[in-house]
């Protein structure tokens, strides 16, 4: 597997800071990507610098952040476009979905759009 | 109305036996059942007939046993069964799944309404739903608990990370409908109809015009590597003495278990 991997982690901030399996992701993601690899949080939505923040705090060395007052509410038919065109542009190597409700509805749709393969429940990962 | 429900015959009991080359579930008549997630589609399909009138077709992919499943639901009330069945369809993950069910509906023609169950009782991805929404570009909405039609647009109502969603969808669309609701099960007469009266059509790669390069292993994007299965381990111990000994070794036993803190 390639070295500087490049690995984006959904930002699933609809409960925050109830829910905290984005900040666990990114932990996870941080060590998979070793000293060459990056970590890219991804937070659509409205008004999110403040978890922006707290995902850079939590082992992101970037977030993407989309912000309308369109995106107030979560919608997966907007949702799956954004986070497609984003994967599209900047073709990161793996993408963590934290398995939420709306990650459960969103996912699936991302992965089939973009063609490829997606695991759900995933406990252990193999490099 | 025509609504379409996408069902599943799921392998079932401890009987799973594992293919040595595709690594996959060896289907067979004895450890199969229709996934019971899909009841509540399907009973929600056949709620809305009675309301609006229309058709219920069902829809399945799988080998040629799948079509008990077809039966079973024929006779919770559905009016048509469709087997997707060919060889090249095996080891199908949920990407090439979804492309399949949809060159079916694609065959099926117009429709109001796709429903499924949320999630299936053996791989339990929940992905095929939402997969084949996309598959066909049409909306949708999971754990549906609620589903009214007004014209064009559909009203639900579903439970999403604590949130209760009423959400308005516009047709055709897809749901996959939660299994809070409440089902009733066929009586022996219904379900003798279902294998006297109706056939099953069949239909396979040619049938659908299907990209065979999209369909079984190599359509997918996941292949598995190895499938264990666990066995459950229990284990009993009978603890003897009297009472005062016998209560002292439990004590014991659950703080060595770290059971107590």
């Amino acid at each position: 597997m390639k070295r500087d991997l490049q690995i984006w982690v959904f930002g699933n901030h609809r409960n925050d800071p109830k829910d905290r399996s984005t900040l666990q992701l990114l932990a996870k993601a941080r060590s998979l990507a070793g000293d060459e690899g990056t970590v890219t949080g991804i937070l659509v939505g409205h008004l999110l610098e403040e978890i922006a923040k707290k995902y850079i705090a939590c082992g992101a060395q970037r977030v993407l952040l989309v912000d309308h007052p369109k995106l107030a509410f979560y919608r997966a038919d907007l949702w799956t476009t954004i986070v497609s065109d984003l994967v599209r542009e900047y073709k990161p190597e793996i993408l963590l979905v934290g398995a939420s409700e709306f990650g459960k509805e969103l996912a699936p749709r991302v992965a089939k759009r973009l063609g490829v393969g997606l695991w759900i429940g995933t406990e252990r990962q193999k490099g | 109305m025509k609504i379409i429900v996408c069902i599943k015959q799921v392998v079932t009991g401890d009987q799973v036996k594992i293919h040595p080359q595709t690594h996959g579930l060896v289907r067979t008549a004895g450890c199969s059942a229709l996934n019971p997630f899909d009841l509540f589609a399907l009973e929600m399909a056949v709620q809305l007939k009675k309301e609006h009138a229309g058709s219920v077709t069902v829809l399945t992919m799988g080998p040629k046993i799948s079509e008990e499943v077809l039966r079973e639901a024929l006779a919770i009330g559905a009016d048509r069964g469709i087997l997707l069945s060919d060889p090249r369809f095996a080891a199908s993950d949920t990407l090439a799944t979804s492309y399949v069910l949809g060159m079916g509906i694609r065959k099926i023609g117009p429709f109001d309404l796709i429903l499924c169950g949320m999630r299936t009782t053996d791989s339990d991805t929940a992905q095929v739903g939402p997969q084949l929404a996309e598959e066909l570009d049409l909306p949708h909405v999971t754990g549906v608990e609620k589903l009214q039609r007004m014209k064009n647009l559909f009203r639900v109502e579903r439970v999403s990370d604590g949130f209760r969603e009423i959400l308005e969808v516009s047709g055709p669309a897809l749901f996959t409908i939660s299994s809070k609701g409440i089902v009733h099960l066929p009586s022996l007469v219904e379900i003798q109809e279902a294998f006297i009266k109706y056939p099953i059509e069949f239909w396979n790669l040619e049938d659908l015009n299907a990209d065979p390069a999209k369909v079984g292993m190599v359509g997918s994007g996941t292949w598995v590597e190895r499938l264990i299965p666990i066995a459950p381990q229990k284990s009993c111990a009978f603890i003897e003495g009297d009472i005062r000994q016998q209560a002292r070794l439990l004590l014991s036993k659950l703080i060595e278990k770290n059971l107590l803190s």
